[in-house]
């Protein structure tokens, strides 16, 4: 696997950037072999896999608007399931069956225990999923040209790890790559590329270290401790995956395609409704359009709403691992959306608009969210339920905090995690008004050194061992 | 795009820049700064690159490449206690001002040996004044362990394939993935060809060394505890396991070219051929490796001496030569055993003017 933030995968880039936009009329040819032999780098077989389903998804696509759609369409999904399924789950699905039922299944199924993920399994079975109901639905035409379909389903910067893209979103660009400019965007996608690398490289990979330690010890942690634990966790997986996501769109950027963005500072969401509209933005929506929809929605009434919202979580859940932590994690974004569902109705039947809209009432409801989506990230970090219960019981004893020895500098380093959240917050609010001052108030010298200043530091800070991306696995 | 002009000069500032201004003090001292080698062999290739740049730069005639495992490191003491500084200053009494480059790793076996000769000759540094140790137990059957290159597997595998070649199945024994992968191959012509990279180690270190020394802090480059043998409690019962007591068998040595050992070291003694190299035999503690004493050993150490009488190079075998007491384990010297080896040495390997 190839990393975005090692020098191999700088390097590779700087020459396929040069390709494609010395030679123009290559440039979909030259996608399209890049994204194979970036794929290719995973594994054979997961790339024979990978190119059997998009073959298959790509004619299922052209049958989509004949008059057998109906049941193009269930062939799509079921296919696109089985092979998720298949992959991903028959060894979780096997395990959990063999403690309810007592009997040992796996040891008769050596195949099953020999199964590997294949990588961005999870992601790209989303994106076929909603090409075909999108084709279906004729909200977009079939893709024709089969070159085309590929480079939109496995296009580099996104198809390990997301965004998940909408053929209406990508297709119409990788037909149109020939009209791209060189200077459309470039600084954008440098500007999303460094930010993503500051965050890999200079927070995420470093709150790591202390993150891990602290969770291999979380048998003998105490209150204060644990929430520690939980906190560091919490900013290494946002700055993790964020920083992932950012590199991708600053990537699609640099080749003059904009990708989605999947983050928008979550961590001052004040409830779960605008945690899920700032955290993993794709996948919610793809949530949203195609499972909650489709299951009703909110349009059966408030108790099928709920149900809906906690199905659709759950599944969130299970999509991001194979294991029953995740799909915990999920049912409890579930309840805290169906909670704060039920208590925005309470506030609208109190009034009082004046407290609700306050500052105050605000950063509180930032504070409080804050800390329930940290206990939800100790299940989606823990190895084992046993684990998780155990951490949250300890998160949860009030009356044992008290300060441990050098538990300061770490409360002190989530403080100023926070703080860089907010700046970040700010920083993308005003974004356009500080390129112009910039690029107004200080010289291309004095630019350009801070960039060859930014340079030194990412590579001296940088870590021996690429450390790969927590999304990867999922 | 004015900006980008400037970080692409900056950079070729950079690149240019940075081997002149780091110093090898940050990296060698005496001896190459083992945990900076040891995460990262390819910062050998940066420390023999600025050897080689003080060797043109203070016009440094007469110098003796010292090579081997931790007894040449001389470990686990401290730099300025290692064998390097007491060889020089041996020579310094003598009349001589004689330079020697400790480029000891311990670990290192006779393949790591061998393939740092090809390094020296790819740096442009002469390997005509050679001095390398060996030791008993490198010539003692491997159960697959240690591998007959430790350290430079990649660095074999560029400078002499064939050899590599030959020695593929025993290292893929040793559990060492031989084949580097597409990009692992780009990751490492990046790092080794753009100065930012191979001297990010250099950098860290020298901020490190400043800071220190703007504290005060005096670094302490010792490997380890440096007490004499005896002083050291429950260190005999803890040699007398089998991961210690393997190296030191007493069964016949098979001195054929099947021996890996052999093989490297016939290769070393081609590319030896018309220099000067002196190799000598590590000293072994007899009050903590009881067997020295036994018969069959005494064959080997034979075995040993008869097959290095075969070449042009001199031998000196340090069993019985250093007093107990000045031992720090069963292999390992204190400060003043390390002395008396260097002094041994020098009054062997004769760097007179008429020697030249």
């Amino acid at each position: 696997m190839m990393f975005f933030h090692t020098p191999e995968f700088i390097f590779l880039l700087s020459i396929l950037l040069v390709i494609y936009y010395v030679v123009p009329r290559w440039r979909l040819g030259v996608l399209a072999a890049a994204d194979l032999a970036f794929y290719a780098i995973a594994g054979l077989g997961p790339s024979v896999l990978f190119i059997l389903i998009t073959i298959c998804n790509y004619l299922i696509g052209l049958q989509l608007n004949g008059s057998r759609k109906k049941a193009f369409i269930w062939i799509g999904i079921i296919l696109n399931v089985a092979n998720l399924l298949f992959f991903k789950y028959s060894l979780f699905f096997l395990t959990s069956l063999e403690k309810v039922l007592n009997i040992p299944l796996i040891p008769s199924m050596p195949i099953i225990n020999n199964l590997i993920l294949p990588i961005g399994i999870s992601f790209y079975t989303f994106q076929f999923i909603a090409y075909l109901v999108d084709v279906y639905k004729e909200i977009i035409a079939p893709c024709k040209n089969p070159i085309v379909f590929w480079v939109f389903t496995s296009f580099f910067p996104h198809v390990i790890s997301g965004p998940i893209m909408r053929g209406g979103e990508l297709i119409p660009q990788v037909e149109h790559l020939n009209k791209i400019r060189l200077a459309s965007n470039f600084r954008l996608g440098l500007a999303y590329l460094s930010m993503g690398l500051f965050k890999k490289i200079l927070i995420a990979d470093y709150i790591a270290i202390y993150a891990n330690d602290f969770f291999a010890r979380s048998a003998s942690l105490g209150t204060v401790d644990t929430w520690i634990a939980a906190y560091l966790y919490t900013f290494q997986l946002y700055f993790d995956f964020s920083a992932y996501s950012e590199m991708a769109v600053g990537i699609g950027y640099l080749f003059g395609i904009k990708l989605n963005l999947n983050f928008r500072t979550p961590y001052i969401s004040a409830n779960a409704s605008e945690f899920w509209k700032r955290w993993h933005i794709t996948l919610s929506t793809w949530i949203r359009d195609y499972l909650y929809i489709p299951m009703g929605g909110s349009r059966k009434g408030d108790l099928r709403k709920y149900l809906n919202l906690f199905l659709a979580m759950a599944i969130s859940g299970l999509w991001h691992g194979a294991a029953w932590t995740f799909v915990i994690w999920g049912m409890y974004h579930g309840l805290l959306l169906i909670g704060h569902n039920i208590y925005k109705k309470g506030k609208t039947r109190m009034g009082m608009h004046w407290l609700f809209n306050s500052s105050i009432y605000k950063a509180v409801a930032i504070f409080v969210f804050f800390h329930l989506t940290c206990i939800g990230w100790v299940f989606f970090r823990s190895s084992s339920i046993q684990q998780a219960l155990h951490m949250i019981q300890q998160m949860l004893r009030f009356d044992q905090i008290s300060m441990v020895p050098g538990a300061e500098k770490y409360l002190l380093l989530v403080a100023g995690l926070f703080l860089l959240h907010i700046l970040e917050s700010w920083m993308i609010s005003h974004a356009y008004k500080l390129s112009e001052s910039w690029q107004k108030h200080f010289p291309a010298p004095i630019r350009a050194f801070i960039y060859t200043a930014f340079i030194v530091i990412l590579i001296l800070f940088s870590q021996g061992q690429a450390s790969d991306f927590i999304y990867f696995k999922f | 795009m004015k900006a980008f002009k400037y970080l692409v000069l900056y950079l070729l500032i950079l690149q240019l820049m940075i081997p002149i201004v780091f110093s090898l003090d940050v990296a060698y001292n005496h001896r190459m700064e083992y945990p900076m080698v040891k995460n990262n062999t390819a910062n050998i290739d940066v420390i023999l690159d600025q050897i080689h740049r003080r060797i043109e730069h203070d016009n440094v005639r007469d110098y003796i490449i010292l090579l081997g495992d931790s007894v040449a490191y001389s470990g686990p003491g401290s730099s300025q206690q290692s064998i390097g500084p007491y060889l020089e200053q041996y020579y310094q009494e003598q009349g001589e001002v004689i330079t020697v480059f400790n480029l000891a790793m311990p670990a290192m076996q006779v393949g790591d040996i061998y393939t740092m000769l090809l390094k020296l000759d790819q740096h442009n540094i002469s390997t005509d004044r050679l001095i390398f140790n060996v030791i008993y137990a490198g010539f003692a059957e491997r159960q697959p362990d240690p591998p007959i290159v430790f350290w430079l597997q990649d660095d074999l595998s560029r400078l002499d394939h064939t050899a590599f070649e030959n020695i593929k199945p025993a290292l893929e024994a040793n559990q060492w993935t031989t084949e580097k992968n597409f990009p692992e191959k780009v990751n490492h012509l990046v790092t080794n060809n753009l100065t930012l990279f191979s001297y990010k180690d250099f950098i860290k270190a020298d901020v490190i060394h400043r800071i220190d020394a703007f504290h005060g802090i005096k670094r302490d480059d010792s490997l380890g505890d440096n007490r004499p043998w005896y002083e050291k409690e429950g260190l005999k019962e803890a040699l007398n396991t089998p991961a210690y007591q393997k190296g030191f068998s007493i069964n016949a040595f098979d001195m054929s070219k099947t021996n890996p050992q052999i093989c490297f070291l016939d290769k070393i003694a081609r590319h030896q051929e018309g220099k000067k190299a002196l190799v000598f035999l590590g000293p072994v503690n007899p009050e903590l490796m009881e067997q020295v004493n036994l018969p069959e050993y005494q064959d080997n150490l034979q075995q040993i001496q008869h097959y290095f009488s075969n070449d042009d190079w001199q031998y000196i075998d340090f069993h019985g030569q250093i007093d107990e007491n000045l031992f720090t384990d069963h292999v390992h010297l204190i400060a003043e055993g390390y002395q008396v080896l260097a002094r041994e040495l020098g009054e062997n390997f004769v760097i007179g003017a008429k020697n030249r």
